[in-house]
């Protein structure tokens, strides 16, 4: 699932997975910088994401 | 045939009169007709009468000079009613004879409290009897008075106002005034039921204005009934049954602004009473603000709701990605520690090390390539 396609929510949950994953060491060397960069992605979507929210409470 | 002069002998009987009554006063109780006031001279003529049934069986002219006319405006401001046909009233009298005018009394003093008393009997007669008559509609509770009126709910908004007042009234007047320059910029629709709200038959022309109301099908939020700048008295009609029954059970809420500060008419007490036209338009003002103060403030709860969620929201995205960072093997690197590989693949596992490999050390900004000379296990490690 592409990221445009996700909700807030659901980008949040799959943040939170990786992390989970990174701290049990799931993850190897090798798979952690796919997945950090997965995460980094996530992470912008979830903060843009927040921007549009706020603005529209404004 | 010898005869006297028609003074002569009304002299006589003037005399008699002077000697029977002289200055004597006597207190009498009697009821009031053919009530004609001079207020600029403060003067009254009346008729004293008394009635067995329906049937005069007495009755004497009678005049307040300034000495009693005192009382009789004492009577207009305690009752706040006019001193008008029909009262029952107790009065000291003296009995004056004129030949020119005939047989009177001079009034000197009224008993008001008398007049009050008849007036409050009066009252609470019909107050009874809106009760009793009312099949259980009208609750007396402790002074209160519940009515099907009073239980109407009040819609939400106030928006579509029968007004019932006098033309060109200062009720009027105040009443429109405060309503429709409110400082909220709210907006009325106002339509003017007007009639005469004094006098004896008022009564009858307000009942006629709450009749058109009803048959005018419009849905109306509410009635408010004004009237203020006339007479401090007059609040006859307002004590009225017929009136009082009818605003007890109209279909519409019913506020009164009836200019009546003291006290309360029993129209006031069948409906919701609000002293002055003022106070009935400032309180249908102040009825459509709490609406919007109540949706004002359920707005702010829920935009403070939506900020607390996005500030929540912000800083767990701001505490995963100061985990993601610190798992960042670039930051790693950056203190110090180091990543080897062997044939181009990560050590993971150390055990798989021999002398002799070849080793990839990857540090901040370099990569080492070196040969595995000794392999010490680490003392702290077991």
């Amino acid at each position: 699932m592409k990221n445009k396609e996700l909700t807030f929510s659901e980008a949040q949950l799959k943040l939170e997975e990786i992390v989970s994953k990174i701290e049990s060491n799931e993850i190897d060397l090798e798979a952690l910088s796919i997945k950090l960069k997965e995460a980094k992605e996530l992470v912008k979507f979830c903060e843009e994401k927040l921007r549009t929210f706020e603005e529209n409470t404004k | 045939m010898q005869a006297i002069n028609l003074s002569q002998l009304l002299y006589k009987i003037d005399e008699t009169l002077q000697s029977q009554f002289g200055y004597q006063t006597f207190w009498i109780k009697a009821e009031i007709t053919d009530v004609k006031k001079y207020e600029s001279k403060r003067w009254c003529f009346l008729k004293l009468i008394e009635k067995k049934d329906t049937e005069i069986i007495a009755e004497m002219k009678a005049t307040a000079w300034s000495q009693g006319y005192v009382f009789i405006e004492q009577f207009e401001r305690l009752t706040q009613q006019h001193f008008a046909n029909g009262l029952q009233i107790i009065c000291k009298v003296k009995v004056k004879y004129s030949i020119k005018y005939g047989l009177s009394f001079d009034v000197l003093e009224i008993d008001n409290s008398f007049a009050l008393g008849q007036i409050e009997l009066q009252k609470q007669a019909t107050l009874k009897r809106l009760v009793d008559e009312s099949n259980g509609q009208i609750i007396k509770d402790d002074e209160q008075y519940f009515t099907p009126n009073k239980r109407l709910k009040l819609s939400i908004v106030i928006q579509k106002i029968a007004l019932i007042t006098a033309q060109n009234s200062d009720g009027q007047r105040d009443f429109k005034n405060e309503l429709l320059n409110n400082n909220y910029g709210y907006t009325f629709e106002v339509d003017e039921y007007l009639c005469q709200i004094q006098g004896d038959n008022a009564h009858e022309n307000i009942i006629k204005q709450f009749e058109q109301i009803f048959a005018s099908n419009i849905n109306y939020h509410c009635v408010a009934m004004v009237r203020g700048g006339g007479s401090e008295t007059d609040f006859k009609p307002f004590e009225q049954y017929e009136l009082a029954k009818l605003v007890a059970n109209f279909h519409l809420p019913v506020f009164t602004g009836i200019g009546h500060d003291r006290n309360t008419s029993i129209v006031d007490l069948m409906a919701r009473q609000l002293k002055t036209p003022t106070k009935v338009a400032a309180h249908i003002v102040e009825h459509n603000f709490m609406f919007e103060n109540n949706l004002l403030y359920q707005l702010n709860q829920i935009e403070q709701n939506v900020h607390l969620k996005i500030d929540r929201a912000k800083q767990s995205i701001i505490n995963l990605k100061r985990l993601l960072m610190s798992f960042d093997p670039n930051n790693i690197l950056k203190k110090g520690y180091a990543i080897l590989k062997v044939n181009n693949v990560i050590v993971s596992n150390p055990s798989l090390l021999k002398i002799g490999d070849e080793i990839e050390t990857i540090i901040k900004n370099k990569t080492l390539k070196s040969v595995i000379k000794n392999i010490n296990k680490n003392t702290n490690e077991e």
